[in-house]
């Protein structure tokens, strides 16, 4: 029975060592399970020899990678907790995360280099760098875990941009795997086209649940090219894709997947945001026979909490159908759980649900409360029990699936010479779902140039900073009772 | 469409440090790989695609979308230069 992540490998090392574990789709480089197995033993090896013991946590500053996923399992093999860092982040961002968990050290990919090193100067914890010409040393693997630890932790964005590290464990990300490959009925003969980045739980979960299978993790670092990401499916006989509704947007409407066959394509995964009607309806068009699973989750989730079955993609393009097996969803409202058509909070059960946030239990108290996830998100279910999603409780955004912050961005804004008042409102926006339009009045005297300020927000923010857009005001009107008035800027754009 | 020898390399330049690098003065050479770099990703392909299009009022169809048209400052500079020459 597999009761830690790393078995994964060495389970289907054990049975199928000459299956395809990784291809890496520019190169054409692929990896064995038994290949992989033998890297993470001689990564975790190293590690043990550096002093590295359970428990400990150590960071991962990678591009997706053959490399990036060995190293991720060698860390949970030689006892210790993976904390994989978005390489989007700015520095300081970096800093503040690798304080927060004490990372004793971090691996990082060809371009990551400075930055770790970097990290590696402020951050005291962090002893030393690694990469994957790293060891190997003599000495031998600590199995088993340390104590309590999480088997993972995975940074997302709270409140007032405050970084938050979920604690996941084995149980956690197992049973979700399980789940995963259940109910989209996951064989060893399925490779997923992986476009999603590592350091997010949904990008792993497709690891995670295609291990468990036995399957294929095909890398593919070139979707900015679409078409490439198609040829990639055909060449390599991809069975299974999975991205962000942004992808699809992209693909419906900037690749030539109208003129493709894509015959062993069998299965599309869609989550972290909501994905247009329109696109949905678009895919199950152009791709008919495929299979279509609309979905839901956080990372809180590990991350799966609900899928919409295929054949009702269509007809309910707005649902995320129902829990997924082994977790309960219920909406809550004020007086206990929701009729059908009410809208309430979406709190989950099970398995998969995290085990806090990492050294904070304020956060973790709000979030979890008797054994429920509270996942911040409001919804309502139909009378066939399907969930919709409505929107969101703490006022964070979605941007191209990853978390914005509004708050974040208005702080960032503050900073800039000159401004007097900031204030960030949502904007729908075709690919991303949502862009964040910045509205500024300037102090008494001074002039803001929007260009220039722009390009503050793009330095200090993580990636969304770019799907910023900004407007310089005179003043910024007020509501009854002197706040900014949001609701008449949204009436400005 | 007379375009002065240099101006698109700069023009381009100018949009991808400002998006994607965040600062003027970001090193970039002219044969860097954005995609090998890692500086943009797939909604910046259709960010500058749209850009380009906007700019030099040219269409660019999907099988135009590739990197030996648009992965390196020189490759950009060949491929719209080609473009305004109706090749």
């Amino acid at each position: 029975m597999i009761t830690r992540i790393g078995q994964l490998i060495s389970h289907a090392a054990l049975h199928r060592p000459g299956a395809a574990a990784i291809i890496e789709a520019q190169s054409g480089r692929m990896t064995t399970y038994g290949e992989l197995d033998r890297k993470v033993g001689i990564m975790a090896a190293y590690l043990c020899s550096k002093g590295v013991v359970p428990g400990d946590r150590v960071g991962l500053l990678s591009g997706n990678s053959a490399g990036f996923i060995a190293a991720y399992f060698a860390v949970s093999r030689a006892g210790a907790v993976p904390v994989p860092l978005n390489i989007t982040l700015r520095e300081d961002a970096l800093i503040r995360q690798a304080k927060i968990c004490g990372i004793r050290a971090i691996y990082h990919g060809r371009l990551f280099a400075d930055r770790a090193a970097a990290v590696a100067s402020a951050v005291s914890s962090v002893r030393f760098l690694f990469d994957d010409a790293s060891g190997p040393r003599s000495g031998g693997v600590r199995e088993g875990g340390g104590g309590g630890a999480p088997a993972t932790i995975i940074f997302t964005s709270g409140t007032k941009g405050e970084p938050l590290g979920v604690m996941l464990s084995h149980r956690n990300i197992l049973s979700n795997a399980a789940a995963v490959a259940a109910y989209t009925g996951l064989c060893p003969s399925d490779r997923i086209l992986c476009v999603l980045p590592l350091y997010y739980i949904y990008g792993l979960s497709t690891v995670f649940s295609h291990f468990y299978a036995g399957g294929t993790v095909i890398i593919e670092n070139r979707f900015a090219y679409p078409n490439i990401a198609l040829d990639s499916i055909e060449r390599f006989r991809a069975t299974g894709f999975a991205g962000v509704s942004s992808h699809y947007s992209i693909l419906v409407n900037h690749s030539d997947i109208r003129s493709r066959k894509l015959r062993t394509l069998r299965y599309m995964m869609q989550a972290g945001d909501a994905m247009p009607a329109t696109v949905t309806r678009s895919l199950v068009r152009l791709l008919p026979g495929k299979k279509l699973y609309l979905m839901y989750g956080q990372t809180e989730a590990g991350p799966r909490l609900a899928y919409l079955e295929p054949r009702l993609a269509a007809a309910k393009p707005d649902s995320v159908g129902k829990a997924v097996p082994g977790v309960t969803i219920k909406i809550a409202g004020k007086r206990g759980e929701c009729a059908p058509w009410q809208v309430g909070e979406i709190t989950a059960r099970g398995d998969n649900i995290m085990m806090g946030y990492w050294r904070n239990k304020r956060a973790t108290a709000k979030a979890l409360k008797n054994g429920w996830l509270h996942a911040g998100d409001m919804g309502y279910k139909d009378d066939d029990g399907d969930i919709f999603i409505t929107g969101r409780l703490s006022g964070l955004v979605k941007i191209g699936g990853q978390k914005a912050d509004p708050f974040e961005l208005e702080r960032v804004a503050a900073e800039y010479e000159g401004v007097a008042e900031a204030a960030a409102v949502p904007v729908p926006d075709r690919l991303l779902g949502n862009r964040l339009h910045l509205f500024v009045s300037p102090v008494a005297g001074a002039k803001i140039d929007g260009k220039a300020l722009k390009d503050h927000c793009v330095r200090r923010l993580a990636d969304y900073g770019r799907a910023v857009d900004v407007s310089v005001r005179a003043s910024l009107p007020r509501t009854g009772c002197g706040k900014i008035d949001k609701n008449t800027l949204e009436g400005y754009r | 469409m007379k375009i002065p020898q240099g101006s698109i390399k700069s023009r381009m330049k100018d949009f991808i440090v400002r998006t994607y690098l965040g600062r003027k003065d970001a090193p970039l050479g002219d044969g860097d790989s954005f995609l090998g770099e890692g500086i943009i990703d797939s909604i910046g392909v259709i960010e500058l695609v749209a850009f380009i299009q906007e700019t030099y009022n040219i269409k660019i169809a999907v099988p135009e979308i590739i990197p030996a048209n648009l992965d390196t400052l020189d490759n950009l500079e060949r491929f719209i230069i080609r473009k305004l020459s109706g090749l």
